[in-house]
Protein backbone atom coordinates (compact mmCIF):
# COMPACT_ATOMS: atom_id res chain seq x y z
CA UNK A 1 0.00 0.00 0.00
CA UNK A 2 2.71 2.27 0.78
CA UNK A 3 4.41 2.25 -2.30
CA UNK A 4 1.17 2.13 -5.11
CA UNK A 5 0.38 6.08 -5.33
CA UNK A 6 -3.55 5.16 -5.56
CA UNK A 7 -4.11 3.08 -3.11
CA UNK A 8 -2.15 5.14 -0.68
CA UNK A 9 -4.05 8.42 -1.59
CA UNK A 10 -7.40 6.63 -1.10
CA UNK A 11 -6.25 5.45 2.20
CA UNK A 12 -5.47 9.12 3.18
CA UNK A 13 -8.85 10.52 2.45
CA UNK A 14 -10.39 7.22 4.32
CA UNK A 15 -8.76 8.64 6.99
CA UNK A 16 -9.98 12.05 6.87
CA UNK A 17 -13.04 10.85 6.05
CA UNK A 18 -13.21 8.92 9.35
CA UNK A 19 -12.59 11.62 11.30
CA UNK A 20 -14.72 13.96 9.84
CA UNK A 21 -17.50 11.81 9.18
CA UNK A 22 -17.06 10.55 13.23
CA UNK A 23 -16.99 13.92 15.28
CA UNK A 24 -18.05 16.74 12.83
CA UNK A 25 -20.82 14.51 10.92
CA UNK A 26 -21.83 12.43 13.44
CA UNK A 27 -22.42 15.32 16.52
CA UNK A 28 -23.95 17.27 13.50
CA UNK A 29 -26.63 14.36 13.19
CA UNK A 30 -27.50 13.67 16.67
CA UNK A 31 -28.02 17.13 17.62
CA UNK A 32 -28.12 19.44 14.56
CA UNK A 33 -32.17 19.00 14.16
CA UNK A 34 -33.00 20.03 17.39
CA UNK A 35 -34.85 23.40 17.93
CA UNK A 36 -32.62 25.95 19.15
CA UNK A 37 -33.73 27.22 22.63
CA UNK A 38 -33.88 30.99 23.06
CA UNK A 39 -34.01 32.81 26.21
CA UNK A 40 -36.38 35.87 25.72
CA UNK A 41 -34.56 37.47 29.14
CA UNK A 42 -31.44 37.00 27.60
CA UNK A 43 -29.42 40.69 26.19
CA UNK A 44 -26.28 39.49 23.44
CA UNK A 45 -23.10 39.73 26.16
CA UNK A 46 -21.76 42.62 23.56
CA UNK A 47 -22.20 45.41 21.13
CA UNK A 48 -22.96 44.30 17.82
CA UNK A 49 -20.46 45.44 14.81
CA UNK A 50 -21.58 48.31 13.29
CA UNK A 51 -22.34 46.55 9.93
CA UNK A 52 -24.16 43.92 11.74
CA UNK A 53 -27.09 46.67 13.42
CA UNK A 54 -29.98 47.28 11.86
CA UNK A 55 -29.98 51.13 10.19
CA UNK A 56 -32.84 53.34 11.72
CA UNK A 57 -35.83 54.25 9.24
CA UNK A 58 -35.65 57.87 8.76
CA UNK A 59 -39.59 58.12 8.63
CA UNK A 60 -40.01 55.91 11.87
CA UNK A 61 -37.34 58.28 13.71
CA UNK A 62 -39.43 61.49 12.67
CA UNK A 63 -42.28 59.48 13.69
CA UNK A 64 -40.97 58.52 16.93
CA UNK A 65 -41.11 62.46 18.09
CA UNK A 66 -44.00 63.39 15.83
CA UNK A 67 -47.71 64.10 17.69
CA UNK A 68 -49.21 60.37 18.05
CA UNK A 69 -51.63 61.61 15.56
CA UNK A 70 -49.73 61.55 12.91
CA UNK A 71 -47.04 58.20 13.62
CA UNK A 72 -46.89 55.87 10.63
CA UNK A 73 -48.56 53.08 11.13
CA UNK B 1 33.70 25.65 -9.22
CA UNK B 2 31.93 23.42 -6.77
CA UNK B 3 34.00 21.18 -4.50
CA UNK B 4 33.43 17.58 -4.41
CA UNK B 5 32.12 17.42 -1.28
CA UNK B 6 29.64 20.46 -1.87
CA UNK B 7 28.39 18.12 -5.00
CA UNK B 8 28.09 14.98 -3.29
CA UNK B 9 25.36 17.00 -1.17
CA UNK B 10 23.94 19.25 -3.20
CA UNK B 11 21.36 17.40 -5.05
CA UNK B 12 19.37 18.18 -8.11
CA UNK B 13 16.40 18.94 -6.34
CA UNK B 14 18.41 21.06 -4.08
CA UNK B 15 19.48 23.78 -7.11
CA UNK B 16 15.93 23.76 -9.00
CA UNK B 17 14.38 24.38 -6.13
CA UNK B 18 16.49 26.94 -4.36
CA UNK B 19 14.65 29.86 -4.94
CA UNK B 20 11.23 29.15 -4.70
CA UNK B 21 12.09 26.85 -1.16
CA UNK B 22 14.22 29.81 0.43
CA UNK B 23 11.29 31.92 -0.28
CA UNK B 24 8.73 30.02 1.77
CA UNK B 25 11.87 29.10 4.80
CA UNK B 26 12.38 33.02 4.82
CA UNK B 27 8.46 33.47 4.85
CA UNK B 28 8.30 31.50 7.92
CA UNK B 29 10.94 32.79 9.94
CA UNK B 30 9.80 36.51 9.11
CA UNK B 31 5.98 35.43 10.28
CA UNK B 32 8.26 33.77 13.28
CA UNK B 33 9.51 36.57 14.36
CA UNK B 34 6.38 38.41 13.97
CA UNK B 35 4.05 35.58 16.25
CA UNK B 36 7.02 35.98 18.96
CA UNK B 37 6.12 40.14 18.84
CA UNK B 38 2.59 39.27 18.89
CA UNK B 39 2.71 36.66 21.68
CA UNK B 40 5.19 38.30 23.87
CA UNK B 41 2.50 41.30 23.89
CA UNK B 42 -0.15 39.26 24.82
CA UNK B 43 1.80 37.73 27.19
CA UNK B 44 2.49 41.30 29.01
CA UNK B 45 -1.16 41.94 29.24
CA UNK B 46 -2.17 38.86 31.47
CA UNK B 47 0.21 40.67 34.48
CA UNK B 48 -0.36 44.19 33.16
CA UNK B 49 -2.94 44.39 31.78
CA UNK B 50 -3.09 48.31 30.68
CA UNK B 51 -0.43 47.48 28.03
CA UNK B 52 -1.52 48.18 25.07
CA UNK B 53 -4.80 48.31 26.57
CA UNK B 54 -6.13 51.60 24.98
CA UNK B 55 -5.21 50.62 21.19
CA UNK B 56 -8.55 49.09 19.80
CA UNK B 57 -6.16 46.49 17.48
CA UNK B 58 -4.14 45.21 20.54
CA UNK B 59 -6.63 44.14 22.84
CA UNK B 60 -5.65 40.77 24.29
CA UNK B 61 -8.20 38.80 22.24
CA UNK B 62 -6.92 39.73 18.87
CA UNK B 63 -3.51 39.70 19.74
CA UNK B 64 -3.97 36.00 21.12
CA UNK B 65 -5.48 35.83 17.18
CA UNK B 66 -3.15 36.90 15.83
CA UNK B 67 -0.24 35.52 17.73
CA UNK B 68 -1.52 31.91 16.91
CA UNK B 69 -2.46 32.40 13.30
CA UNK B 70 0.74 34.27 12.40
CA UNK B 71 2.36 31.18 14.18
CA UNK B 72 0.43 28.26 12.57
CA UNK B 73 -0.28 29.52 9.00
CA UNK B 74 2.88 31.54 8.88
CA UNK B 75 5.95 30.11 10.69
CA UNK B 76 4.85 26.41 10.67
CA UNK B 77 3.12 26.22 7.37
CA UNK B 78 5.18 28.02 5.63
CA UNK B 79 8.58 26.09 6.90
CA UNK B 80 6.69 23.04 6.81
CA UNK B 81 5.96 23.42 3.60
CA UNK B 82 9.22 24.18 2.29
CA UNK B 83 10.82 21.16 4.09
CA UNK B 84 8.30 18.77 2.61
CA UNK B 85 9.11 19.85 -0.96
CA UNK B 86 12.65 19.25 -0.03
CA UNK B 87 12.21 16.47 1.37
CA UNK B 88 10.28 15.00 -1.68
CA UNK B 89 12.20 16.03 -3.88
CA UNK B 90 15.42 14.41 -2.71
CA UNK B 91 14.15 11.13 -2.00
CA UNK B 92 11.67 11.28 -5.31
CA UNK B 93 15.23 11.27 -7.36
CA UNK B 94 14.64 14.12 -9.67
CA UNK B 95 13.95 17.71 -9.76
CA UNK B 96 10.95 19.47 -8.84
CA UNK B 97 7.74 20.20 -10.56
CA UNK B 98 6.00 23.27 -11.16
CA UNK B 99 8.16 25.10 -8.72
CA UNK B 100 6.09 28.17 -10.46
CA UNK B 101 3.05 27.58 -9.11
CA UNK B 102 4.95 27.13 -5.82
CA UNK B 103 6.34 30.56 -5.69
CA UNK B 104 2.93 32.24 -7.07
CA UNK B 105 1.45 30.15 -4.17
CA UNK B 106 3.84 31.35 -1.23
CA UNK B 107 3.18 34.90 -2.59
CA UNK B 108 -0.60 34.61 -2.56
CA UNK B 109 -0.73 32.55 0.97
CA UNK B 110 1.19 35.55 2.85
CA UNK B 111 -0.69 37.93 0.82
CA UNK B 112 -3.96 36.61 1.96
CA UNK B 113 -2.61 35.46 5.48
CA UNK B 114 -1.25 40.05 5.91
CA UNK B 115 -4.77 40.70 4.84
CA UNK B 116 -6.41 38.30 7.02
CA UNK B 117 -4.33 39.44 10.33
CA UNK B 118 -5.35 42.84 9.90
CA UNK B 119 -8.97 41.83 9.43
CA UNK B 120 -8.27 40.16 12.97
CA UNK B 121 -7.22 43.04 14.28
CA UNK B 122 -9.45 45.38 12.62
CA UNK B 123 -12.37 43.12 14.54
CA UNK B 124 -13.41 40.53 11.76
CA UNK B 125 -11.76 37.60 13.61
CA UNK B 126 -13.91 34.65 13.86
CA UNK B 127 -14.59 32.71 17.24
CA UNK B 128 -13.14 29.53 16.28
CA UNK B 129 -9.45 28.75 17.64
CA UNK B 130 -7.25 28.17 14.79
CA UNK B 131 -9.53 29.18 12.17
CA UNK B 132 -9.78 33.10 13.43
CA UNK B 133 -8.60 34.60 9.72
CA UNK B 134 -11.64 36.24 8.67
CA UNK B 135 -13.78 34.48 6.38
CA UNK B 136 -13.20 36.16 2.91
CA UNK B 137 -9.57 35.43 3.04
CA UNK B 138 -10.26 31.44 3.19
CA UNK B 139 -10.86 30.75 -0.35
CA UNK B 140 -8.07 32.11 -1.47
CA UNK B 141 -5.90 30.17 1.31
CA UNK B 142 -7.05 27.13 0.12
CA UNK B 143 -5.82 27.82 -3.78
CA UNK B 144 -2.67 29.03 -2.85
CA UNK B 145 -2.08 26.37 -0.40
CA UNK B 146 -3.38 23.73 -3.60
CA UNK B 147 -0.63 25.78 -5.81
CA UNK B 148 2.57 25.53 -3.11
CA UNK B 149 1.70 21.85 -2.76
CA UNK B 150 0.93 20.63 -6.08
CA UNK B 151 4.89 20.76 -6.90
CA UNK B 152 5.10 17.74 -3.70
CA UNK B 153 2.43 15.70 -4.86
CA UNK B 154 3.86 15.75 -8.36
CA UNK B 155 7.31 14.74 -6.73
CA UNK B 156 5.30 12.35 -4.98
CA UNK B 157 3.91 10.66 -8.27
CA UNK B 158 7.13 11.25 -10.49
CA UNK B 159 9.75 9.39 -8.21
CA UNK B 160 12.14 7.80 -9.65
CA UNK B 161 12.50 5.27 -6.70
CA UNK B 162 10.82 1.86 -6.60
CA UNK B 163 10.67 2.22 -2.36
CA UNK B 164 9.08 4.69 -0.60
CA UNK B 165 10.06 6.46 3.07
CA UNK B 166 8.59 7.21 6.33
CA UNK B 167 9.81 10.80 5.69
CA UNK B 168 8.31 10.89 1.82
CA UNK B 169 4.62 9.12 3.60
CA UNK B 170 4.56 12.14 6.09
CA UNK B 171 5.27 14.87 3.75
CA UNK B 172 2.65 13.73 1.36
CA UNK B 173 -0.18 13.44 3.94
CA UNK B 174 0.38 16.77 5.47
CA UNK B 175 0.29 18.13 1.72
CA UNK B 176 -2.72 16.79 0.37
CA UNK B 177 -5.01 16.40 3.72
CA UNK B 178 -4.72 19.95 4.91
CA UNK B 179 -6.64 21.42 2.03
CA UNK B 180 -9.76 18.75 2.73
CA UNK B 181 -9.63 19.74 6.59
CA UNK B 182 -9.68 23.65 5.37
CA UNK B 183 -12.40 23.07 3.34
CA UNK B 184 -14.98 20.94 5.51
CA UNK B 185 -14.39 22.91 8.66
CA UNK B 186 -14.92 26.08 6.49
CA UNK B 187 -18.04 24.60 5.06
CA UNK B 188 -19.16 23.93 8.74
CA UNK B 189 -18.19 26.66 10.77
CA UNK B 190 -18.00 29.89 7.98
CA UNK B 191 -20.24 29.34 5.24
CA UNK B 192 -23.16 26.94 6.28
CA UNK B 193 -22.52 27.20 9.77
CA UNK B 194 -23.56 24.32 12.14
CA UNK B 195 -25.91 25.57 15.07
CA UNK B 196 -25.07 25.80 18.93
CA UNK B 197 -22.42 23.21 20.65
CA UNK B 198 -21.90 21.04 17.34
CA UNK B 199 -19.97 24.27 16.03
CA UNK B 200 -17.57 23.70 18.89
CA UNK B 201 -17.06 19.83 18.72
CA UNK B 202 -16.27 20.79 14.92
CA UNK B 203 -13.69 23.29 15.87
CA UNK B 204 -12.40 21.14 18.08
CA UNK B 205 -11.87 18.15 15.65
CA UNK B 206 -10.29 20.87 13.47
CA UNK B 207 -7.72 22.09 16.10
CA UNK B 208 -6.75 18.53 16.75
CA UNK B 209 -6.77 17.78 13.26
CA UNK B 210 -4.23 20.61 11.90
CA UNK B 211 -2.21 19.46 14.61
CA UNK B 212 -1.94 15.48 14.32
CA UNK B 213 -3.06 15.54 10.52
CA UNK B 214 -0.92 18.50 8.89
CA UNK B 215 1.92 19.82 11.75
CA UNK B 216 2.77 16.62 13.30
CA UNK B 217 3.13 14.97 9.52
CA UNK B 218 4.98 17.83 8.57
CA UNK B 219 7.71 17.82 11.79
CA UNK B 220 8.13 14.43 11.46
CA UNK B 221 8.44 14.80 7.26
CA UNK B 222 11.72 16.11 8.23
CA UNK B 223 13.02 14.55 11.51
CA UNK B 224 12.57 10.91 9.94
CA UNK B 225 14.38 12.23 6.94
CA UNK B 226 17.33 14.31 9.34
CA UNK B 227 18.24 11.41 11.49
CA UNK B 228 19.45 8.40 9.53
CA UNK B 229 21.43 10.94 7.43
CA UNK B 230 23.45 13.14 10.37
CA UNK B 231 23.29 9.75 12.38
CA UNK B 232 24.56 7.41 9.62
CA UNK B 233 22.51 4.75 10.88
CA UNK B 234 19.03 3.45 9.75
CA UNK B 235 16.45 3.88 12.00
CA UNK B 236 15.67 0.58 14.32
CA UNK B 237 12.17 -1.33 14.12
CA UNK B 238 10.98 0.37 10.69
CA UNK B 239 8.95 -2.02 9.81
CA UNK B 240 6.51 -1.11 12.59
CA UNK B 241 6.74 2.75 11.05
CA UNK B 242 3.27 2.45 8.83
CA UNK B 243 1.74 0.81 11.61
CA UNK B 244 2.38 4.52 13.18
CA UNK B 245 1.50 6.54 10.55
CA UNK B 246 -1.78 5.16 9.98
CA UNK B 247 -2.65 5.28 13.62
CA UNK B 248 -1.79 8.86 13.42
CA UNK B 249 -4.11 9.61 10.55
CA UNK B 250 -6.85 7.43 11.50
CA UNK B 251 -6.55 8.42 15.52
CA UNK B 252 -4.97 12.02 15.79
CA UNK B 253 -8.31 13.45 14.82
CA UNK B 254 -10.71 11.92 17.02
CA UNK B 255 -8.25 13.05 20.31
CA UNK B 256 -10.12 16.76 19.86
CA UNK B 257 -13.31 16.44 21.76
CA UNK B 258 -10.93 15.67 25.15
CA UNK B 259 -11.17 19.73 25.11
CA UNK B 260 -14.77 19.62 25.66
CA UNK B 261 -14.58 17.37 28.71
CA UNK B 262 -17.68 18.93 31.09
CA UNK B 263 -18.98 20.94 28.25
CA UNK B 264 -22.87 20.76 27.06
CA UNK B 265 -21.57 18.11 24.18
CA UNK B 266 -22.75 14.31 24.25
CA UNK B 267 -21.00 12.09 26.35
CA UNK B 268 -19.53 9.90 23.38
CA UNK B 269 -17.48 13.00 22.38
CA UNK B 270 -14.99 13.63 25.04
CA UNK B 271 -15.17 9.55 25.90
CA UNK B 272 -13.98 8.57 22.49
CA UNK B 273 -11.26 11.13 22.44
CA UNK B 274 -10.08 9.71 25.99
CA UNK B 275 -9.82 6.21 24.02
CA UNK B 276 -8.41 7.65 21.00
CA UNK B 277 -5.89 9.74 23.40
CA UNK B 278 -4.80 6.23 24.93
CA UNK B 279 -4.75 4.54 21.31
CA UNK B 280 -2.09 7.15 20.47
CA UNK B 281 0.14 5.88 22.78
CA UNK B 282 0.90 3.37 20.06
CA UNK B 283 2.39 5.99 17.83
CA UNK B 284 4.33 7.54 19.67
CA UNK B 285 5.57 3.89 21.00
CA UNK B 286 6.83 3.22 17.83
CA UNK B 287 8.30 6.87 16.90
CA UNK B 288 9.91 6.53 19.88
CA UNK B 289 11.54 3.40 18.85
CA UNK B 290 12.07 4.43 15.20
CA UNK B 291 13.90 7.99 16.15
CA UNK B 292 15.92 6.84 19.74
CA UNK B 293 19.08 6.88 17.59
CA UNK B 294 18.66 10.71 17.46
CA UNK B 295 20.53 10.53 20.96
CA UNK B 296 23.53 8.58 19.98
CA UNK B 297 25.03 11.90 17.87
CA UNK B 298 25.56 15.48 18.33
CA UNK B 299 25.20 18.35 16.00
CA UNK B 300 23.09 21.84 16.03
CA UNK B 301 20.29 19.43 14.09
CA UNK B 302 20.08 16.73 15.86
CA UNK B 303 19.44 18.86 19.21
CA UNK B 304 16.93 20.79 18.24
CA UNK B 305 15.28 17.40 16.88
CA UNK B 306 16.00 15.89 20.05
CA UNK B 307 14.43 18.34 22.13
CA UNK B 308 11.44 18.49 19.73
CA UNK B 309 11.44 14.07 19.79
CA UNK B 310 11.49 14.54 23.59
CA UNK B 311 8.92 17.41 23.46
CA UNK B 312 6.52 15.36 21.31
CA UNK B 313 6.75 12.51 23.79
CA UNK B 314 5.97 14.40 26.74
CA UNK B 315 3.19 16.34 25.21
CA UNK B 316 1.66 12.96 24.40
CA UNK B 317 1.75 11.66 27.92
CA UNK B 318 0.31 14.51 29.58
CA UNK B 319 -2.49 14.52 26.46
CA UNK B 320 -3.80 10.86 27.54
CA UNK B 321 -3.23 12.01 31.13
CA UNK B 322 -5.65 15.06 30.70
CA UNK B 323 -7.98 13.47 28.95
CA UNK B 324 -9.64 11.48 31.95
CA UNK B 325 -11.89 13.79 33.14
CA UNK B 326 -10.27 13.56 37.11
CA UNK B 327 -7.54 15.23 35.79
CA UNK B 328 -9.49 17.58 33.40
CA UNK B 329 -10.99 19.22 36.92
CA UNK B 330 -7.76 20.44 37.57
CA UNK B 331 -6.68 21.54 34.03
CA UNK B 332 -9.31 22.63 32.36
CA UNK B 333 -9.54 26.24 31.08
CA UNK B 334 -6.49 27.03 32.79
CA UNK B 335 -2.87 27.92 31.68
CA UNK B 336 -1.99 24.45 32.00
CA UNK B 337 -4.03 24.05 28.88
CA UNK B 338 -1.66 26.70 27.43
CA UNK B 339 1.25 24.70 27.93
CA UNK B 340 0.04 21.74 26.68
CA UNK B 341 -0.60 23.67 23.29
CA UNK B 342 2.72 25.39 23.44
CA UNK B 343 4.26 22.33 24.20
CA UNK B 344 3.17 20.55 20.89
CA UNK B 345 3.31 23.46 19.07
CA UNK B 346 6.82 24.85 19.72
CA UNK B 347 8.36 21.62 21.85
CA UNK B 348 7.59 19.05 19.35
CA UNK B 349 6.82 20.39 15.51
CA UNK B 350 8.86 23.53 15.93
CA UNK B 351 12.08 22.25 17.30
CA UNK B 352 11.70 19.78 14.48
CA UNK B 353 11.55 22.14 12.13
CA UNK B 354 14.33 23.67 13.26
CA UNK B 355 16.31 20.54 12.76
CA UNK B 356 15.54 20.08 9.64
CA UNK B 357 15.92 23.64 8.77
CA UNK B 358 19.04 23.71 10.18
CA UNK B 359 20.20 20.39 7.62
CA UNK B 360 18.12 21.77 5.10
CA UNK B 361 19.56 25.65 4.68
CA UNK B 362 23.63 24.92 3.85
CA UNK B 363 22.43 22.23 1.44
CA UNK B 364 20.06 24.61 -1.15
CA UNK B 365 22.59 27.40 -0.24
CA UNK B 366 25.42 25.25 -0.52
CA UNK B 367 27.39 27.25 1.85
CA UNK B 368 27.43 26.78 5.53
CA UNK B 369 25.44 28.65 7.97
CA UNK B 370 27.29 32.20 8.37
CA UNK B 371 27.47 32.37 11.76
CA UNK B 372 28.10 29.67 14.20
CA UNK B 373 27.66 31.80 17.29
CA UNK B 374 24.83 32.81 16.20
CA UNK B 375 23.74 29.12 15.44
CA UNK B 376 24.57 28.15 19.35
CA UNK B 377 23.02 31.50 20.51
CA UNK B 378 19.17 30.61 19.16
CA UNK B 379 19.66 27.26 19.66
CA UNK B 380 20.38 27.81 23.68
CA UNK B 381 17.96 30.98 23.59
CA UNK B 382 15.41 28.53 22.29
CA UNK B 383 16.12 25.36 24.48
CA UNK B 384 16.18 27.56 27.86
CA UNK B 385 13.20 30.12 26.45
CA UNK B 386 10.91 26.93 25.98
CA UNK B 387 11.24 25.42 28.94
CA UNK B 388 10.64 28.39 31.24
CA UNK B 389 7.36 29.20 28.81
CA UNK B 390 6.26 25.96 29.03
CA UNK B 391 7.15 25.26 33.00
CA UNK B 392 5.64 28.69 34.18
CA UNK B 393 2.64 28.18 32.31
CA UNK B 394 1.81 24.57 33.88
CA UNK B 395 2.56 25.66 37.48
CA UNK B 396 0.60 28.62 37.07
CA UNK B 397 -2.37 26.67 35.25
CA UNK B 398 -1.70 24.17 38.34
CA UNK B 399 -2.39 27.04 40.91
CA UNK B 400 -5.18 28.34 38.93
CA UNK B 401 -7.22 25.24 39.06
CA UNK B 402 -6.79 24.45 42.06
CA UNK B 403 -7.87 28.31 42.80
CA UNK B 404 -10.64 27.63 41.20
CA UNK B 405 -11.98 24.58 42.62
CA UNK B 406 -11.49 26.21 46.03
CA UNK B 407 -14.25 28.94 44.57
CA UNK B 408 -11.12 31.85 44.83
CA UNK B 409 -11.99 35.15 43.96
CA UNK B 410 -10.63 36.78 41.10
CA UNK B 411 -8.16 38.66 43.05
CA UNK B 412 -6.73 35.55 44.96
CA UNK B 413 -6.44 33.62 41.74
CA UNK B 414 -4.79 36.63 39.57
CA UNK B 415 -2.11 37.44 42.72
CA UNK B 416 -1.46 33.43 42.64
CA UNK B 417 -0.30 33.19 39.42
CA UNK B 418 0.77 36.20 38.43
CA UNK B 419 4.93 35.11 39.19
CA UNK B 420 4.15 32.27 36.89
CA UNK B 421 2.67 34.78 34.40
CA UNK B 422 5.91 36.96 34.83
CA UNK B 423 8.09 34.00 34.27
CA UNK B 424 6.23 33.26 30.84
CA UNK B 425 6.69 36.45 29.50
CA UNK B 426 10.21 35.77 30.43
CA UNK B 427 10.27 32.60 28.02
CA UNK B 428 8.61 34.48 25.23
CA UNK B 429 11.17 37.34 24.96
CA UNK B 430 14.09 34.63 25.27
CA UNK B 431 12.50 32.55 22.11
CA UNK B 432 11.75 35.79 20.26
CA UNK B 433 15.67 36.75 20.92
CA UNK B 434 16.33 33.34 19.57
CA UNK B 435 14.18 33.66 16.81
CA UNK B 436 15.58 37.06 15.74
CA UNK B 437 19.42 35.25 15.64
CA UNK B 438 18.00 32.58 13.21
CA UNK B 439 16.68 35.28 11.24
CA UNK B 440 19.65 36.88 11.15
CA UNK B 441 21.75 34.45 10.47
CA UNK B 442 19.21 32.87 7.64
CA UNK B 443 19.48 36.16 6.12
CA UNK B 444 23.64 36.65 6.38
CA UNK B 445 23.67 32.79 4.51
CA UNK B 446 21.45 33.50 1.95
CA UNK B 447 22.88 36.93 1.12
CA UNK B 448 26.34 35.19 1.03
CA UNK B 449 25.59 32.36 -1.09
CA UNK B 450 24.02 34.90 -3.68
CA UNK B 451 27.51 37.36 -3.46
CA UNK B 452 29.38 34.84 -3.75
CA UNK B 453 29.86 31.27 -5.97
CA UNK B 454 32.37 29.73 -4.23
CA UNK B 455 31.43 27.02 -1.63
CA UNK B 456 33.17 27.16 1.78
CA UNK B 457 36.15 24.92 2.38
CA UNK B 458 33.85 22.66 5.15
CA UNK B 459 30.26 22.72 4.04
CA UNK B 460 29.23 19.69 5.57
CA UNK B 461 29.97 17.28 8.02
CA UNK B 462 28.16 13.85 6.94
CA UNK B 463 29.77 12.03 4.02
CA UNK B 464 27.86 11.01 0.71
CA UNK B 465 27.94 7.77 1.76
CA UNK B 466 25.35 8.02 4.32
CA UNK B 467 22.59 8.64 1.81
CA UNK B 468 22.17 4.97 1.21
CA UNK B 469 20.90 4.90 4.89
CA UNK B 470 18.29 7.93 4.18
CA UNK B 471 14.68 6.81 5.50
Amino acid sequence: MMKNGFLFFIGLLAAFAFGWGGIALGSHKQLGALTPYYDDGERPCGPRPARLRRPRLRGLSHAASAPSGLRLR
Amino acid sequence: MSSPSTNAEVTAADTTGRGPLLLLLASGLVWLVVSGILALSASIQLHSPSFLADCEWFTHGRLVALAESSFIYGWAANVGLGLALWVLGRLGGAPLRALNWAVVGTLFWNAALTLGLIGIATGDATSFSFLELPRYVQPLMVVAYVAIGVSGILAWNGRRTDGTYASQWYAVAALFLFPWLLIAAQSMLLWTPVRGVVAAVVDGWYVQSVLSLWLAPLALAGAYYVVPKVTGKALPSYEFAPLAFWTLLFVGGMTGGRHLIGGPVPAWVPTLANAACCMMLFHYFVVALNLRVVFSTGGTALRFISFGFVAYLLGSVLDAITSFRGAALVTQFTYFATAQQQLALYGGISMMLFGTLYFAVPRLTGKSWASGALVRGHTVLAILGLVVLIVSLAIGGLAQGHALNENASFADIASRTQTWLLGATVGQALLLLGNLLLLVNFARSVCSSCCSSAPSEVPFRQPSAMEAHAS
